[in-house]
């Protein structure tokens, strides 16, 4: 979620709170006779509404749960997530005077305190990351396809190189990369393999040989593995300069599919590209909300034992 | 012919149900969801099945309690009529400690924990705020029907402390009646027993239980039967009671620092001096040497008196004469004593002479050991620091009454909030509980690693 301006009554709301309540604590830290407590009335205050913002905060699990209710709108709960989250760490700070307490309060603390980084990490690399993405992989596909697609980019590659070489791409093998019982965008046109048709471009095998040399030893490979670093297919200038080279050793009549085979290794590094940004995109996930669940849990078992004893 | 990338072309490649297969980053997060929380959840039901409580503690114990670290439940009893509550109460504090109470006519009694903060650490218990006093002394209110001589307003010690009580009057003074020249007997070159000698403070005060040797002490001075001074009236007797004998000055005792110099002799007959003692004590001590003198020396009875040696204002005595032996004794203890009352001893003491009294009275001392009834100084915690840069006027004092206690400002230099000041709260000086008015308690509490073999020897209070 970009944080723009929708997002300043949000922000003007937080920057409130936060005064008030730190106006609130000084006075009440410069009062209290043995500093401030948890357990004193305004400290209690100060953990209940810092757990209540916890509390909306996690929420926000549960909204996405049950998309199709009218539970307020998505993007108000997700403002609500990010600025009520982020005032949770400084109201929990003042209900427990920057202390840490014990082993159970300072357990709590650290994962407030990793939780709310790792949701302001999260929050900047949502604000920045979809705008990189859109420029850096204007290729872009569904992330979770994206093995496919390359297996697609393969299939379609080594038809580019059966078109000029002759050969063609197996039929069993162009079948195989439809998933079984998976319904395909296209129907049946989308299922008919491609290649083994043969294109005559009236090129001796002499002619085509660096074409294919080529792609038998560097492009299959680096299709195969395309996040190999040995592969100089991998790094956009040297790819331009060994498709430049090819088009010195090949005729002209088969610089329009060495074209296609530059367009589609520049695809499978757009993929690249866009796996690695997504994974940077998604991977904080795993880290922000194991954690909030178990600061959730173990916050409520905090309330219980301090209200008790 | 060129690669076509249509926007139909794309979506073909799109399985329509991609989003049905599970994928890594996805799975990982499930995990994680269930696996964390749910050990959270299970290290929390281990804790409480093993009866441990330690985890949940709000913080460590003060460095006095850590051994009850484990033991949750000997501070957090149920409390009565309470049925989920179990706060540390007053009564458990007083199951091991005897706090007695402040000050008879205070309006109200603050709970323990109000002053002493438990669960912050090793800090001391002891160490409680400035704000646990002022929440009575900034606007001190007593019972019903009493008052009370002490300021009502005082917030700490570096705002509106008074000064301190010894110092309000319009001409504060110290009571002694020894007669000390501070400046006479700090000056160089001063005569001493063997040769000029420069004295330090040390050599005439000193704490109790100081072991180092004394210089101006002679070893054949005589015992001094006198009692040592009584702490001041009204001071809380018991307040000093943990005191090692090192935090207050001692009264400097004529035999330790004033013998050497001082001799108490009172005949040239005699090498011997009379003991430092009451006038009884000497007189009966000058009439027994004087006794043992002419028994051993008859011949003297009929000897000449010295003409050099008669005392001015004094009839000539007759040329020659014989004298009985006790008419002897009582001329010679008589010059004796005239010596020693008009000059030796009253060059320190106060005396009176009344007409016809046997004996002269000697003025109490009356030396003040507690100058602070109320607050506690400990000389021990500055012994680093030179005497005169708190007590400078002890250098130039020539009258024994002019107090050269420092007064607050001085404290002040050093004891100030801030970090580069020391301790300035109020509990640095000043003890809440009146230790005179103590009950005593039963200890029943026994430590975790003693009460297997302890649990059946020690009795239970009645009622448990």
């Amino acid at each position: 979620m970009r944080i723009d301006e929708t997002h300043r009554v949000w922000l003007v709301a937080s920057i409130v709170i936060l005064g008030a309540a730190t106006a609130v604590y000084v006075i009440y830290a410069l009062a209290a006779p043995h500093g401030p407590s948890g357990g004193s009335p305004i400290g209690l205050v100060f953990g209940f509404t810092g757990f209540g913002f916890m509390i909306y905060a996690g929420l926000l699990g549960a909204r996405k749960k049950v998309p199709i209710m009218r539970l307020g709108r998505a993007q108000g709960w997700m403002r609500g997530h990010l600025w009520l989250g982020l005032l949770a760490l400084p109201l929990i700070l003042f209900h427990g005077g920057f202390h840490f307490g014990g082993l159970l309060t300072s357990i709590l603390l650290w994962l407030l305190i990793i939780t709310v980084l790792s949701g302001v990490f999260g929050a900047i690399l949502q604000h920045y990351l979809p705008t990189v993405i859109l420029e850096r992989v204007p290729m872009e596909t569904i992330y979770d396809e994206i093995d496919r697609v390359r297996d697609q980019l393969r299939v379609e590659a080594e038809g580019f190189v059966a078109d000029l070489c002759g050969g063609g791409v197996p039929e069993a093998e162009a079948m195989a990369l439809v998933p079984e019982g998976g319904i395909r965008a296209g129907g049946f046109t989308a299922m008919r393999p491609r290649g083994g048709g043969g294109v005559q471009y009236g090129l001796t095998e002499a002619e085509v040989e660096p074409v294919r040399s080529f792609f038998q030893t560097e492009m299959l490979p680096f299709l195969l593995e395309p996040s190999a670093k040995s592969s100089r297919l991998g790094d956009d200038t040297r790819a331009v300069a060994a498709f430049t080279k090819l088009r010195m050793l090949a005729p002209a009549a088969a610089h329009p599919v060495i074209a296609n085979l530059e367009n589609l290794c520049e695809e499978e590094r757009q993929l690249t590209r866009q796996a690695r940004l997504h994974k940077m995109l998604h991977t904080w996930l795993l880290v922000h909300i194991p954690l909030s669940l178990a600061l959730l849990l173990l916050s409520v078992f905090h309330a219980v034992i301090a209200l008790r004893y | 012919m060129p690669r076509v990338r249509t926007t139909k072309a794309l979506a073909q490649r799109i399985d329509l149900n991609y989003f049905k297969r599970p994928i890594p980053l996805r799975r990982w997060r499930f995990w994680l969801c269930l696996l964390i929380p749910l050990g959270c959840f299970l290290w929390i039901g281990w804790k409480l099945a093993g009866r441990d409580f330690q985890p949940y503690s709000s913080g460590p114990l003060s460095a006095g309690h850590v051994l009850l670290t484990r033991d949750c439940t000997t501070c957090h009893v149920p409390e009565k009529n309470a049925v989920f509550t179990e706060h540390a109460s007053d009564q458990a504090c007083k199951n091991c400690h005897d706090g007695p109470i402040h000050q008879l006519a205070q309006a109200r009694e603050p709970e323990c924990g109000s002053c002493h903060v438990e669960h912050r650490g090793g800090a001391r218990l002891i160490a409680t705020s400035n704000q646990s006093c002022a929440q009575c002394h900034a606007n001190l209110e007593t019972k019903p029907g009493s008052s009370t001589k002490y300021i009502k307003t005082i917030s700490s010690f570096n705002t509106d402390h008074p000064e301190m009580a010894v110092f309000r009057g319009a001409n504060p003074r110290d009571p002694v009646t020894i007669r000390v020249n501070h400046f006479v007997h700090m000056k160089k070159n001063l005569l001493g027993p063997h040769g000029s000698v420069q004295l330090e403070c040390k050599d005439c005060h000193r704490q109790p239980a100081s072991r180092e040797p004394w210089l101006f002490g002679s070893a054949e001075a005589l015992p001094v039967s006198a009692p040592v001074a009584t702490p001041a009236a009204g001071m809380k007797a018991d307040l000093y009671a943990p005191d090692p004998g090192l935090a207050l000055m001692s009264m400097p005792k004529f035999a330790e620092s004033c013998s050497a110099c001082h001799l108490l002799q009172f005949d040239k007959r005699f090498s011997e001096q009379v003991p430092h003692d009451k006038p009884d004590v000497v007189h009966a001590f000058v009439v027994k040497k004087f006794e043992a003198y002419i028994a051993a020396h008859p011949a003297e009875l009929r000897e000449q008196p010295e003409e050099e040696r008669r005392l001015p204002n004094r009839p000539a005595p007759p040329a020659a004469r014989v004298v009985t032996p006790a008419q002897w004794v009582a001329e010679r203890t008589k010059e004796a004593e005239t010596l020693l009352w008009g000059k030796t001893c009253r060059q320190c003491h106060s005396i009176t002479i009344t007409e016809g009294a046997p004996l002269p009275k000697v003025a109490d001392a009356n030396y003040t050991l507690h100058w602070l009834p109320h607050a506690r100084f400990d000389h021990d915690a500055h012994r680093g620091f030179a005497c005169a840069s708190c007590h400078p006027n002890a250098l130039t004092s020539q009258d024994s009454a002019e107090l050269l206690l420092p007064k607050l400002a001085t404290c002040k230099d050093c004891h100030a909030p801030g970090p580069s000041h020391v301790e300035a709260r109020c509990f640095e000086c000043h003890a809440y509980h009146d230790w005179s008015k103590r009950k005593g308690i039963t200890p029943t509490f026994v430590p975790r690693a003693l009460r297997a073999q302890a649990v059946d020897l020690i009795p239970k209070p009645a009622g448990q």
